[in-house]
C-alpha cells in the first residue's frame, strides 16, 4: 500500500497556498504591532495541526502503527503576508523533492499532499467554535489534544484575541477564555501570562521551588531550573519584585505555580522596615542581648545613626539594614551592587566608620564620616561615591 | 582548643554551621557581624560542621543549650580559605560537631571586611535552617 496520495495531486503541492487567516486585536495588537514573542504562538497552531493530523492520519490507517516518514515535513506553515490591521495569513506549503533535499534513507520522492492537515484545520476550527458556544468538545476531537491549545495563545495578554478564518468561512474568536474552556474539558489547570509583583519567602532547593506572596497573600510556587539560580533567588528572602512570565492557573483562574519567567528586575537591596522603627527596636533590645553582661545599644550611638541615616536617606542613598553591636554600638549594613557596605557607630565616636568592600574583587574602600559635618547630607554621599568610583575602575 | 594541624579540615565542600543571633537577622538578612569574631572570640568564628549534624539538629541542640538563634546560615572550608582563613575541628563536651574558623591576626577592619564577604557566600546560600529546606 502506498502512503502517498493520488498522483495528480502532486503537480499541485509545489508553491504554497492560503492555509489560514488570522487577525490579531485587542491590547497591543490595536497598536499595530505584532510582538515576536506571539510568532512562537503561530508556531504552536502548526504544532497544534500537526500533531491532530498524525491522528487523523492513523484513524483512516488503522492498520499501520505510524505516519509515513516526511509526513511532518510535509507540512509548512509560514507567514505569507501581514497587512494593515493586524491581518496574518499563514500559508501552507508542501516541499518538491527540487525545493527540499531528500535526506539519505528516504527515497527521492516528492513529499505527498496529506489531506489530513486540512481535515486538521477543520477540526480546530469545530472545537472552537463549540468552546466558544459552551458546548463539549467534538466527540471525535482526541481528548489527548487539549492540553495542546495551552501554548496556541499562551502568550495572549488578557484582551487579546485572534480571529481565524478560512475562505468564506464565518471568522471564529479565540482569546484566552476559549483555549481556557478547551483546556479545562480534560484537565484541572491552564497556562497563561502572569505579570505581577510577588514578595520573596525563601524556597525548597531540592525541588528546585521559590515559594513567593502574592499582593493578596496568595503563596505561589516559581519554578526556577538551575541550584545557582535557585540560591540566587533564595538570597532575596523578603524583597518584593515584579515578575513577567507563564504560570498555570485552576478553574477559578487562581495563579498557581509560575512556570516560566524574564528576568527579574531586583530594585536596590532594601528593607521594607522604614528606619525609623529598626532604630526603635534596637534602642530597645535590654543589655545581655549578646552575652552576660553585654550592654544595651547605646543611646548616643543610635542617636548618630538615627541622624546619619537621615541624612544619608534625604541623599537618595537606599535604607540599610541595621544591627546591633555587642559592645554597644550599631552598624548599618548595605549589599549593593556587587558591594558590601557598612556605616559602623560605637558608644561616644563622633564619626561613623565607613566600609565598602567588593565581593569578588580587591576593590575597597574605607572613611570616616563626622557628624558634626556642615552638610552631613553632603559629606555622606561624597563618600558613598567613592564606591560608584571604585567601581568604574 | 585545638587550632593544630592535626585538627585542620581540608575539604572545601565542607559546610560550616553559623548559628545568626535573632537580632542580627533583619528581615532574612543576617548581618556581617555574624561572621566575624568579637573581641570575646579570641579569633575564632564558632561553626558545626555539617558532615556530622545537619542544620535543622545543630539549631535544635544550640537552642536546647539556653542559646539563642534567629536561623543557621553556612559557609564552605574554601570560601574560608580563599579569605586565608583556616578551620578546625574542636569539639566540645556537649557539641561533637563543633568547629572553628580562624581570623589568625587579622585587624579589626581586615575582620570587618572578610565577615562582608562570608556573610554574602552564606547569604547566597540561603538560610539552611528554618527559614528554608536544606540545600
Amino acid at each position: 500500500m502506498s502512503d502517498y496520495p493520488e498522483q495528480d495531486a502532486i503537480g499541485s503541492q509545489a508553491g504554497s497556498e492560503e492555509f489560514i487567516r488570522m487577525r490579531l486585536a485587542g491590547g497591543r495588537f490595536d497598536t499595530h504591532l505584532v510582538p515576536f514573542d506571539v510568532l512562537s504562538d503561530l508556531a504552536a497552531y502548526r504544532e497544534l495541526v500537526v500533531d491532530l493530523a498524525r491522528v487523523l492520519f492513523k484513524r483512516s490507517h488503522p492498520n499501520r502503527r505510524k505516519v509515513p516518514r516526511g509526513f511532518t515535513d510535509s507540512f509548512q506553515l509560514g507567514i505569507e503576508s501581514l497587512t494593515p490591521g493586524n491581518s496574518v495569513t499563514l500559508a501552507s506549503r508542501t516541499f518538491s523533492n527540487e525545493a527540499y533535499a531528500p535526506l539519505e534513507d528516504q527515497p527521492s520522492f516528492p513529499f505527498p499532499a496529506h489531506t489530513e492537515f486540512v481535515a486538521a484545520r477543520e477540526m480546530i476550527f469545530e472545537v472552537i467554535a463549540c468552546a466558544n458556544s459552551g458546548l463539549p468538545l467534538p466527540e471525535d476531537f482526541p481528548r489527548n489534544l487539549a492540553s495542546k491549545f495551552n501554548r496556541f495563545g499562551r502568550n495572549f495578554r488578557q484582551s487579546e484575541f485572534l480571529e481565524l478564518s478560512e475562505g468564506g468561512r464565518t471568522p471564529v474568536r479565540y482569546g484566552g477564555e476559549t483555549r481556557k474552556a478547551i483546556v479545562l474539558e480534560v484537565g484541572n489547570s491552564y497556562e497563561g501570562h502572569v505579570e505581577g509583583d510577588f514578595r520573596f519567602d525563601g524556597g525548597r532547593c531540592t525541588e528546585g521551588l521559590i515559594h513567593l506572596i502574592a499582593d493578596d497573600a496568595a503563596t505561589i510556587d516559581l519554578v526556577v531550573s538551575n541550584r545557582d539560580e535557585w540560591s540566587y533567588l533564595n538570597s532575596k528572602v523578603g524583597q518584593t519584585a515584579r515578575i513577567t512570565g507563564l504560570g498555570l492557573f485552576d478553574r477559578q483562574d487562581r495563579l498557581l505555580k509560575i512556570t516560566e519567567y524574564e528576568e527579574i528586575p531586583f530594585g536596590p537591596s532594601e528593607p521594607i522596615a522604614s528606619t525609623a522603627a529598626r532604630l526603635r527596636e534596637i534602642e530597645d533590645t535590654p543589655a545581655g542581648w549578646y552575652s552576660d553582661g553585654n550592654p544595651a545599644p547605646a543611646s548616643s550611638a543610635v542617636a548618630s545613626m538615627r541622624t546619619l541615616l537621615e541624612a544619608m536617606e534625604s541623599s537618595g542613598i537606599p535604607r540599610p539594614y541595621i544591627y546591633p553591636l555587642p559592645e554597644g554600638g550599631i552598624v548599618a549594613e548595605w549589599s549593593w551592587g556587587g558591594w558590601e557596605i557598612s556605616a559602623t557607630v560605637e558608644p561616644g565616636s563622633d564619626a561613623a566608620e565607613f566600609l565598602a568592600v567588593n565581593i569578588d574583587g580587591p576593590g575597597e574602600v574605607e572613611d570616616f564620616i563626622y557628624f558634626n559635618a556642615e552638610d552631613l547630607a553632603a559629606t555622606a554621599l561624597r563618600v558613598w561615591s567613592q564606591v560608584n568610583m571604585e567601581e568604574s575602575r | 582548643m585545638p587550632v593544630d594541624e592535626a585538627s585542620k579540615l581540608s575539604h572545601v565542600d565542607e559546610i560550616m554551621l553559623r548559628q545568626v543571633l535573632p537580632l542580627w537577622v533583619q528581615e532574612g538578612r543576617p548581618s556581617s557581624a555574624a561572621f566575624s569574631p568579637n573581641s570575646n572570640d579570641e579569633g575564632n568564628l564558632s561553626v558545626d560542621r555539617r558532615t556530622i549534624i545537619d542544620p535543622k539538629l545543630a539549631f535544635e541542640a544550640y537552642l536546647q543549650r539556653g542559646l539563642k538563634s534567629g536561623g543557621v546560615w553556612g559557609v564552605s572550608v574554601g570560601e574560608c580559605h580563599k579569605e586565608g582563613l583556616d578551620c578546625y575541628s574542636d569539639p566540645l563536651d556537649d557539641n561533637a560537631a563543633h568547629a572553628l574558623v580562624n581570623f589568625g591576626s587579622a585587624s579589626r577592619n581586615e575582620s570587618r571586611r572578610i565577615g562582608g564577604r562570608l556573610r554574602d557566600k552564606a547569604h547566597s546560600r540561603g538560610c539552611l535552617h528554618p527559614a528554608s529546606d536544606p540545600v
